[in-house]
């Protein structure tokens, strides 16, 4: 017990620490995956991003509600921050069915410009993605169609990260919340200064 | 609080015969007004997925109960429900979803919704998309609803 004041003490610094220095999420500046986006551009990720600001989602396009509210905050955030120069991905976790040509369709429902871009790539390439993005999904309830062929669905982290011109993550917030735009927009602006 | 606790019971002794005389006799039946409000769909590509939203509303002191959705762009139109469970988002088809008396019941992004599984045609902006739901009473209820993006959603920045 007479350790706590210490303890305290210890756990005080820490998180002072944690205020004052730009936090870090995730650093992929020496990884390096092999994506392409719709239109079968190969990509190198994140090296082909380095020196820009990336505002990145994670969806699939078989998901019919949570991942058209991310993919909508994703929008919100281009439109109210209007500068040409950030970056908007949006990375499948279900290469399998989004092909290039998926997602070029996927990408036109929502009438979205060239900073707007969706990756896939193989499916081993796509899970060491996600996993260093945290990313989780799980096989959730699956349908058979009239055609007799199986439809599933997927359960899925729903999150937003601004990855900083280096490749290091460093601002993370729930994908498809109504509040989240308005506050990447602010710390955005806050770092385009 | 014993005239409150008969008055109570003698209200729902009131109810209870009123729905029973319904399914035994050919009365006038006495169901829930349930209205479809502020309805629209999303756009989207043939063989991919859509979906509709809207707010059921029940202006009477009778319940009802939502069993099934169909609609006239996919065959395969089902009642889902998104929520979070540990962390992830989750997505469960829906037995039933119940109206209460006097409620209304919000279908909307992140939540309620009627899944447009696999329509057979493109769903474009201007369109509309018609949806019908059957009720536990036997009541069905349709409407048209415009296929739009969603709100806030002005495809104005691209000059569409
Ligand atoms: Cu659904």
């Amino acid at each position: 017990m007479k350790y706590l004041p210490l303890l305290l003490l210890t756990l005080f610094i820490a998180i002072g620490a944690c205020n004052s220095s730009p936090e870090v999420i995730d650093d992929l500046t020496d990884r390096s995956f092999e994506l392409v986006d719709q239109d079968s551009v190969e990509v190198t990720f994140p090296d082909d991003y380095k020196g820009k600001y990336v505002v990145m989602s994670f969806i699939y396009t078989n998901c019919p509600d949570i991942c058209p509210l991310i993919t909508q905050n994703l929008i919100k955030i281009q439109k109210d921050l209007d500068n040409p120069d950030v970056q908007f991905l949006a990375v499948t976790f279900d290469p399998k069915r989004d092909t290039p040509e998926t997602l070029s369709k996927y990408k036109s429902v929502f009438h979205l410009d060239e900073n707007f871009n969706f990756l896939t790539g193989e499916e081993e390439t796509i899970n060491a993605f996600m996993d260093s993005v945290r990313v989780r999904t799980q096989v959730s309830l699956s349908t058979t169609t009239q055609d007799g062929t199986e439809l599933y669905f997927l359960n899925h982290s729903d999150k937003i990260m601004v990855m900083n011109p280096e490749g290091k993550v460093i601002i993370e917030y729930g994908g498809s919340q109504p509040s989240v735009p308005k506050l990447i927009v602010q710390d955005l602006n806050r770092l385009l200064k | 609080m014993k005239k409150i606790t008969l008055l109570l019971f003698v209200t729902i002794t009131a109810f209870a015969c009123t729905s029973e005389k319904k399914e035994t006799m050919e009365v006038t039946p006495v169901v829930a007004d349930i209205s479809i409000e502020d309805g629209w769909a999303r756009p989207g590509k043939a063989g991919m997925m859509s979906a509709a939203y809207f707010r059921l509303e029940n202006t009477t002191d009778i319940a009802d109960t939502l069993v099934s959705a169909s609609s006239n762009v996919s065959n395969n139109t089902q009642i889902h429900l998104s929520y979070e469970k540990d962390g992830l988002m989750v997505m469960e088809e829906q037995e039933f979803v119940p109206v209460p008396a006097n409620a209304s019941v919000m279908f909307k992004q992140g939540g309620l919704h009627i899944m447009l599984i696999q329509p057979d045609n493109d769903i474009n902006e201007g369109d509309s998309v018609a949806v019908e739901l059957t009720f536990k009473s036997g009541r069905t209820l349709s409407a048209q609803v415009p296929v739009r993006p969603a709100t806030g959603m002005k495809m104005d920045m691209q000059g569409h």
